[in-house]
């Protein structure tokens, strides 16, 4: 029962930590295309481009990993 | 184990060439939208030049996996059959499912949520929206790449435009690819990486889950698996 709590709090922790990066990537991007000068949204697009590309790096590095490793079993 | 499979070779290679490309495309692309916030990626790459470059040569790869897609899949639905494009064009069963689909995240049925077919209505609505997309990018970069040839007939603030449109589609793009990453790698269930795309088969458990209508008419052999 423990062990199932703990799936579920993790599942959920997966789920949400993953809607949030991409919720400040898209409001970087509002914020960026809107040009707000305030200093703390500038920071905040700063930090969220930033973020949108380390995104899209580690996507690129997860393709290469699923090409290289097509033929894989996960169990070898 | 019983394994199905899902896509076919030819899928799987329109989807690492064109992934590879488009990811390619952002990291030397959004830097000339955002000099302010992600400078650091053309220094880091030797400069605009060398990053225009990689953009270029991202841009014909990705051309490549288009027309691949649009030539192959087309023909053979005209002339073979059923294909990929049968597969994810859109009927009235789609929308029926994400007026049905919001109404179970929004608690307002209590009914089961839609059974999905190959495809569900999201891959769908993902497939056409980047497919648009990427015909925009191939007109709109085609002008930015020769825009001297396009002087010659265009006016130059049609340029300045299409640059605008080039860039502001590119920024949907992103969101969009982040969108999709969400709802692939970081659902649960596949956490940290959905393998299904890149060998092309699927555990036969997990189909009948996810896509039980899909489960069915292969049961009933109405359909191959590709």
């Amino acid at each position: 029962m423990k062990n199932y709590r703990e799936a579920i709090l993790m599942q959920n922790k997966i789920r949400y930590s993953g809607a949030v990066v991409v919720a400040i990537i898209y409001l970087s991007f509002i914020a960026a295309v809107l040009k707000i000068e305030n200093p703390a949204v500038v920071v905040f697009v700063i930090i969220g481009i930033n973020i949108a590309l380390l995104f899209v790096i580690v996507n690129l590095g997860a393709l290469l990993f699923g090409i290289i490793t097509r033929n894989c079993r996960e169990n070898d | 184990m019983a394994e199905i499979r899902r896509f076919s070779k030819s899928q799987v290679a329109i989807h690492a060439i064109g992934a590879f490309s488009i990811l390619v495309l952002y990291i030397t692309g959004l830097p000339i939208t955002f000099p302010d916030q992600i400078g650091w990626i053309p220094a880091l790459l030797g400069g605009y030049p060398v990053t225009m470059l990689i953009h270029r040569i991202a841009a014909v790869g990705f051309i490549i996996a288009g027309v691949y897609l649009v030539v192959y899949h087309g023909l053979y639905d005209i002339f073979i059959g059923r294909s990929y494009f049968t597969d994810v064009w859109i009927k009235i069963k789609d929308i029926k499912d994400a007026v049905n689909d919001g109404k179970h995240i929004l608690r307002l049925s209590s009914d089961k949520p839609p059974s999905y077919g190959k495809y569900s209505w999201i891959a769908k609505a993902e497939f056409w929206s980047f497919f648009s997309e990427a015909v925009i990018f191939l007109v709109t970069g085609s002008i930015l790449w020769f825009s001297w040839q396009f002087l010659a007939f265009m006016q130059p603030q049609y340029i300045l435009t299409a640059r605008y449109i080039h860039a502001g589609f590119a920024v949907v793009s992103v969101c969009g690819i982040a969108f999709h990453s969400y709802m692939v790698h970081f659902n649960p269930e596949n956490f940290r990486i959905d393998r299904c795309i890149f060998t092309g088969s699927m555990p036969e458990e997990e189909v009948k889950e996810k896509y039980p209508q899909w489960h069915e008419e292969l049961q009933r052999g109405d359909i191959d698996a590709e």
